[in-house]
């Protein structure tokens, strides 16, 4: 693509009823994402339907807008109410909430703002400049290369999980257990059906997770009986010096760790956002003056970054191959073929004008977000104020709502109930929370690329450099958290 | 307070009345809820998404697409065959709702247990192998295929798709036993034609769009599509027919079923209504956009062909086992 076509792009943008069309996608996905509970994956899929209406350019701008959108909101709910709408968020929630309970909401959400606009400023740039070489990464990842990133990721766990190695890696577990429940893909055995027709369905994470965080933090609440610092001053929304600049190199990695594993098909940004948070972490505490877990600004900075880098490079592997990395980018592929535009190395050719149009899309939705949610930062930070008695049911509500709409699927709401009391009672006992998400998300991943690695050919993944990469880099992850571990830099929260 | 009460009763019993007497004249007079046993996105879904729009049209009521994916398309489905005959819950039916649920073990209901309204839309398998594989066509696949079937690996989806029948068929009429080749398991055809493309796989099926972008870019082969009608996406592609092998006859179809037990009018109204629709323009050019083609049957006919189809599946998976 070149830079004239580009420029034609934006002409084409800056179209007075394109522009409206962003804008309106941008506000209805952040008001759908800022509900507690629902999430961008949500909204695109409730939202998608009316984009059918539109033409194909102004439908990816309109969706595109949505979903960024929604993760702009998603975010801000995470950080006031501790209710992620969607696994990408969670970061946010462990960390940002904390500085609203110290009265700090409104910096939180500047700064989740700040590093969502920059990682997608420069993920638009990087499907331009290196977007299309870079597509065939997404070939190189057969299942030994997805396994050994499972694998990886998953000793990262060690890192997200406070106070006890032994306890995040049990939790884990009971995420992969829990996650296994269904109908197993390749022989199609019942697992822990129990002869239910709706365990049969397996269970979303989305309603688990609205439940485990959201609905449980409504039962710490009610227990408490006080709302502490919520009814205080929201406070203003910029960083001190000292977090604009924690904030902003977690940021930069985020960016770059988020864009370059946001090529791999399968790569969510849930997994991103927490390998960075991981990541963040384990920097700090190494470092030795570690925030996590009480409101550290690196920890919303980066997976926030992550999160939107992932989500601009998923559109990568879907432009010039015809691949999609997670179930929006089938949503957004499914809407080009609507239109008879098959996704691969002709939208570069044939159909430049809706990519460039796209791809300046981008670049606007990111800039009316930044522009919508800067100054409303300290309004929505008055959220928190509502007295709870008002807020706590409507909190309520929304969670059921976002349960249900993951699946339609009434199921949802009862699984999403019963997860918060699981949440609650976790976090009673001191057991970690997040350990617990993660593997629900890549038990099934590490089960599936395991049985295609074993059925192409028992030794596949001696035969590839990146899976025994991946395994080293996993050896050492474990080496380090152990050693960590044993010189007791880790401190104790019970708040991830 | 009692008077309210009381004026609701009626209300409600009044409502149910009027819904179960409601007559063919009548109907529809409220939405109609159209339900989709696929996540968004695919292209059951957007077959049904073209026909709900253009049946919204036909009829002067709303037509919502509910999505309801899980557990083979059992969830969907069961939602639809325990709702009231009234002609306001459908399903987007197929194959794999249908005839090959009578196969799955674990199927809670008699896979047949539903009205079988109209079939609008029907499309083709294509048999896909990797840009850089060695095998340039389809004889070269068969042949490779026949000498080491125990190297020779293929994409699976669990068996509940007319994917896997449609390689399962390739399989048996190339004289391959089934049982030997590798059987590489994902989650949707999309995926097992990134693996073909990437060279993790030899072979691979799907419906014709799942291979639409990829055969663009050269890294993947189509070498046929099944039946006789090529496909305009796929312009260099032979069709089975062509290449000698008609029996290679794999499609999938999407259509509208509803709850046993609709009355027989309101299932010939929307049968035509159905049939209406299915050669509308706009709907032609959203279903030929996920390489489908308009192919209406109804009635009793329905009923047949999808019963031939179960007892062809039947045939097939017993000479492998569809599980495993």
């Amino acid at each position: 693509m070149g830079f004239s076509q580009l420029m034609a792009g934006f002409g084409e943008v800056f179209r007075p009823e394109v522009l409206l069309l962003a804008f309106l996608g941008c506000l209805a996905g952040t008001m759908v994402g800022i509900l507690p509970g629902l999430g961008p994956v949500s909204a695109v899929a409730i939202l998608f339907p009316l984009t059918t209406y539109l033409g194909p350019a102004a439908a990816i701008v309109v969706l595109a807008a949505i979903y960024y959108g929604a993760m702009y909101g998603g975010s801000t709910s995470a950080i006031l109410l501790k209710i992620p709408g969607e696994v990408s968020s969670l970061p946010a929630a462990i960390e940002g909430y904390p500085m609203t309970r110290r009265g700090r909401g409104g910096t939180a959400l500047a700064i989740a703002a700040g590093a969502s606009f920059v990682a997608g400023i420069v993920g638009t740039v990087g499907i331009v400049l290196v977007g299309p070489s870079l597509a065939g990464f997404a070939l190189e990842f057969g299942p030994p290369e997805m396994l050994g990133l499972v694998l990886f990721s998953l000793t990262a766990i060690a890192g997200l999980s406070s106070g006890s190695v032994v306890r995040g890696i049990g939790m884990a577990a009971a995420g992969m257990l829990v996650a296994s429940v269904g109908l197993d893909l390749t022989s199609s055995q019942q697992r822990m059906t129990f002869g239910s027709l709706q365990l049969m369905q397996g269970l979303d994470i989305v309603p688990v997770m609205i439940g485990l965080f959201g609905i449980a933090e409504v039962l710490r609440v009610l227990e408490r009986g006080t709302v502490d610092a919520r009814a205080g001053r929201v406070g203003g929304f910029l960083p001190t010096r000292d977090e604009l600049r924690r904030s902003a190199g977690a940021a930069g990695r985020g960016t770059v760790t988020g864009f370059v594993l946001g090529l791999v098909p399968g790569m969510l940004p849930s997994t991103t956002t927490f390998l960075s948070y991981a990541s963040e972490r384990r920097r700090a505490e190494r470092k030795g003056n570690s925030r996590f877990g009480d409101g550290a600004v690196e920890g919303i900075g980066g997976p926030e970054a992550a999160n939107n880098a992932t989500a601009m490079s998923g559109f990568v592997p879907l432009f010039s191959l015809g691949i999609p990395t997670g179930p929006t980018m089938a949503l957004i592929m499914a809407a080009l073929m609507v239109y008879g535009v098959v996704p691969g190395p002709t939208m570069f050719t044939s159909n430049s004008d809706i990519t460039a149009a796209v791809i300046a899309s981008f670049f606007v939705a990111n800039v009316i977000l930044l522009v919508l949610n800067l100054p409303l930062a300290p309004v929505w930070a008055r959220v928190a104020r509502v007295p709870y008695g008002l807020l706590g049911p409507i909190i309520l509500v929304c969670c059921g709502v976002g349960a249900y709409t993951a699946r339609n699927s009434v199921f949802d709401v009862f699984v999403c109930l019963l997860s918060g009391i699981a949440g609650w009672a976790m976090s009673k006992r001191g057991l970690p929370v997040a350990p617990f998400v993660m593997g629900f998300i890549l038990g099934p991943m590490l089960e599936l690329s395991l049985r295609q690695s074993v059925a192409i050919s028992p030794v596949s993944m001696l035969r590839s450099p990146i899976f025994l990469f991946f395994l080293a880099a996993a050896l050492i992850s474990v080496a380090l958290a152990y050693r960590m571990h044993r010189r007791r830099q880790v401190p104790a929260d019970a708040n991830a | 307070m009692r008077r309210a009460a009381f004026a609701l009763v009626a209300c409600l019993t009044l409502g149910a009345c009027s819904g179960t007497a409601e007559s063919a004249a009548d109907y529809p007079s409220r939405a109609i809820d159209y339900v989709v046993p696929f996540a968004a996105g695919g292209s059951t879904d957007i077959a049904a998404r073209a026909a709900a729009d253009a049946l919204s049209g036909e009829l002067d009521v709303p037509v919502n697409v509910i999505n309801k994916p899980g557990a083979d398309q059992i969830i969907g489905t069961d939602s639809v065959r325990t709702a009231d005959p009234d002609g306001y819950t459908l399903l987007a039916d197929g194959a794999g709702s249908s005839s090959i649920q009578g196969l799955l073990p674990y199927v809670p209901y008699p896979w047949d247990d539903r009205t079988f309204v109209a079939r609008f839309a029907q499309g083709p398998h294509v048999y896909v192998v990797g840009g850089d594989s060695p095998y340039r066509d389809f004889d070269a696949v068969v042949a490779a295929a026949r000498e080491d079937p125990e190297r020779f690996t293929v994409g699976w989806i669990g068996g509940s798709s007319t994917s896997d029948f449609a390689t399962l068929q390739f399989l048996a009429s190339s004289g391959i036993d089934a049982g030997k080749v590798r059987r590489v398991p994902f989650r949707s055809s999309g995926e097992v034609m990134r693996a073909v493309a990437a060279g993790d796989i030899d072979f691979g099926a799907g419906g014709a769009s799942s291979a639409f972008s990829l055969a663009g870019t050269g890294k993947l082969r189509a070498v046929a599509v099944t039946g006789d009608t090529p496909v305009d996406e796929l312009p260099d592609t032979p069709t089975t027919t062509s290449l000698g092998h008609p029996e290679l006859d794999m499609r999938y179809w999407v259509g509208v079923s509803a709850p046993p037990g609709l009355p027989g009018d309101i299932t010939g109204k929307l049968a035509d209504a159905v049939a209406a629709i299915a050669e509308q323009d706009d709907v032609v050019a959203r279903l030929r956009a996920v390489g489908l083609e308009p192919a209406v049957l109804t009635g009793e006919d329905l009923r047949t062909a999808i019963g031939r189809e179960k007892d062809r599946f039947t045939t097939l998976s017993d000479q492998v086992g569809v599980a495993g």
